[in-house]
């Protein structure tokens, strides 16, 4: 066995006790309640016979399988692959190997339990989910501390060529180029008009628990309640209560929307220096965010017909999950004018070329327009006769005056939305276009992308149109039902992500 | 500006002269993974046969069981027939920079990996892959996992083979 870790090492022999007892707990968490049930059921002697030698059979199986599991976990630095090894499993197998340069970070951790056996976890960090995390759960302080010097030794060896390009912290970066704050008026604007859909969400929350709390209150007076709508004589006076009634919902809604804005953007100051992009916001937690162009996967922005009348326009990033794992994965930041967002987006794209050879837009084919008159008007209004058919909730004339208004509505909506998706492949750049009162837009350097999926559903074979799922670092973006033509601009796009000198983190 | 310009093309990019990834020639799977899918529909019916005979014995008999048959045989029925049609739909190819795998009969999916986005690489074999001598390979990206890509049904040495050489191919990358 030698101290570089080029040959196979197993974890600590201890660390077989780990193991086991990290079974039994498992065991212990899934089956507790029969064990209190048979505490209170106090069994007789020969059933607490059985149940024992079950449990001792079940440990010592326990026992062997965490012995197998210490046998088979495996784990060495490879040199002349530059790949650090793991080999694990009993019953099924798992060989993970890590490139140097991938390593995002590593680290010590011990529990309770593992503190108590005086062991280690040390965990390997990559970019991407938690999931893709690896850990060698008992591992001796000193075996560890040597392991993880070296591999943050070969990380950094790996990743030189990378940071001796980064520039160095130089005074002249600091100085502020421009700073953009929101007071209390632009506050109270983006309140106003940002969409009440979710505080009339929370409304109806809050009401459908009230009621249910005192349903058995309210079906006591319903008689009541009965009488006394019979006496509201005409249907004109009701129509009045009911706009009242929504009316009275659209300006909770809106307070709702406006408090929920003041605790979450109050005192928002987004301030660029040369390098970077500092943000500040928040009453109740103070963030505080530096965002940096290169960590930056996905821009998006949002307005609204009354927004964009008003001047204001909400950026939302998503960024690659760092190093750093306080730091938020998606930023919102409401209330910018437009020449912010200019001045924020040629920040983030200072890289990218400014000629334009290459600018194509598709729009989706006709079929997605059917399938969404399918999915969101002719399929709920086929459902929704069931309550006039079956039930007598709803009169059956009443019924067709609100189908036929949603059916009016729900059209001249899917056809807009229709006309509204766009995707843009240009040099640098994809960008996505959708929404009817919401418009979205989304950008993505292209080279940042991570990989691409083309979906064809075996009913769109004949129309020749696929489905596109953009994969980033920092989510997905899909374009629907986009005509086969694309294909060269798909090749086109892999060429930029296979020829890119920038990394894309 | 002469010297600025001497190490800078802007040509137009002939989209038709890039290589097109519709066009290379997927390897297909093991056959194996067929008969390990098989099996395990094999056991997955044997559980529902068992429960099912159960609640004939203690005669639980209303016509809820009739029609939970009738769905089950039609569910069961589509999860076989798709299987075996979505057995040559499984395929991966590896280029000089990037890696593509496709799959699925209904919908059809193809997911395109370049080197250069790759994080990393595992193998990974359950009980039944043991039994039947395949191997998954794994190839992780920092995209969600959509974006990554699971190839099952290769042979042991060829999954190893695989991983290797796209081991290779990345460090290549960066160099």
């Amino acid at each position: 066995m030698r101290a570089d870790f080029s040959t196979p090492q197993r974890q600590s022999g201890i660390g077989v006790l780990l193991i086991f007892l990290t079974t039994i707990y498992k065991f212990v968490k899934g089956f507790w309640v029969l064990g209190v049930y048979f505490l209170l059921k106090s069994p007789g002697g020969r059933i607490l016979f059985f149940v024992g030698l079950g449990i001792s059979i079940l440990a010592i199986f326990a026992l062997i399988y965490s012995y197998w599991y210490y046998r088979k976990f495996l784990f060495h630095i490879d040199y002349s692959k530059e790949e650090f090894m793991l080999q694990k499993g009993v019953f099924s197998t798992e060989d993970i190997a890590v490139p140097f340069d991938k390593i995002q970070q590593v680290y010590l951790k011990r529990s309770i339990l593992q503190r108590i056996i005086n062991v280690y976890s040390l965990v390997i960090e990559t970019a991407g989910s938690s999931d893709k995390e690896i850990s060698i759960k008992a591992i001796s302080k000193e075996k560890a501390d040597k392991l993880s010097a070296l591999l943050i030794k070969v990380k950094k060896d790996a990743a030189i060529a990378e940071t001796e390009t980064e520039e160095l912290e130089d005074p002249a970066n600091k100085e502020v180029l421009w700073t953009h704050k929101l007071n209390f008026s632009d506050l109270l604007k983006i309140g106003f008009s940002t969409n009440y859909l979710r505080g009339l969400a929370l409304i109806f929350v809050f009401f459908s628990t009230i009621f249910n709390e005192l349903r058995p209150f309210v079906e006591d007076y319903s008689e009541d309640l009965d009488e006394q709508l019979n006496q509201i004589p005409g249907l004109l006076e009701s129509v009045g209560v009911f706009v009242i009634i929504a009316i009275m919902m659209l300006l909770l809604s809106m307070i709702i929307t406006v408090v929920e804005v003041f605790i979450k953007y109050y005192g928002l100051k987004l301030q660029q220096s040369k390098n970077s992009l500092e943000l500040e916001m928040g009453l109740k937690t103070n963030t505080k965010i530096s965002l940096q162009p290169r960590r930056i996967q996905l821009l998006q922005v949002t307005t609204n017909p009354v927004q964009k009348w008003l001047n204001l326009y909400e950026a939302r990033f998503s960024l690659a999950s760092s190093e750093n794992t306080l730091e938020k994965s998606k930023i919102k930041i409401p209330g910018l004018g437009e020449t912010t967002v200019e001045k924020i987006k040629s920040f983030v794209y200072a890289d990218a070329s400014v000629e334009v050879s290459l600018e194509k837009t598709f729009l989706p084919d006709r079929i997605l327009l059917f399938r969404q008159m399918f999915q969101s008007v002719f399929l709920p209004i086929a459902l929704s006769a069931f309550f006039p058919i079956f039930t007598d909730f709803i009169a059956f004339n009443t019924w067709t005056v609100m189908v036929g208004i949603y059916f009016i509505i729900g059209i001249i909506w899917q056809l807009k939305l229709f006309s509204s998706k766009k995707l843009q492949i240009s040099d640098d750049f994809l960008r996505l276009k959708s929404g009817v009162w919401n418009k979205k837009e989304e950008t993505v350097e292209t080279y940042k992308l991570q990989s691409l999926s083309v979906i064809q559903p075996i009913w769109y074979k004949k129309r020749n149109v696929c489905n596109i799922t953009f994969h980033t670092a920092g989510g997905d973006v899909s374009f629907r039902a986009v005509d086969k033509k694309i294909v060269p601009y798909l090749n086109y796009i892999l060429f930029k992500i296979e020829t890119a000198s920038k990394g894309w983190m | 500006m002469a010297s600025l310009m001497e190490n800078f093309s802007n040509k137009e990019i002939d989209l038709s002269s890039l290589p097109n990834y519709e066009e290379v020639n997927f390897n297909p799977i093991s056959a194996q993974y067929l008969k390990k899918v098989l099996v395990e529909s094999g056991i997955f019916l044997v559980i529902v046969l068992i429960v099912v005979a159960l609640l004939f014995y203690y005669q639980i008999e209303t016509y809820y069981i009739y029609s939970g048959i009738v769905f089950f045989v039609l569910f069961f029925g589509f999860k076989l027939w798709n299987s075996i049609k979505m057995q040559d739909e499984y395929g991966y190819a590896i280029r000089e920079r990037d890696v593509l795998y496709r799959r699925g009969y209904l919908i059809s999916r193809t997911t395109v990996v370049p080197f250069n986005r790759i994080q990393h690489a595992t193998i990974s074999r359950g009980v039944l892959d043991k039994f039947f001598g395949i191997a998954t390979l794994n190839i992780f990206t920092a995209g969600g996992s959509g974006g990554d890509i699971q190839i099952p049904g290769l042979e042991p040495e060829l999954a190893v083979r695989l991983k290797e050489s796209l081991a290779k191919k990345i460090a290549e990358d960066e160099s």
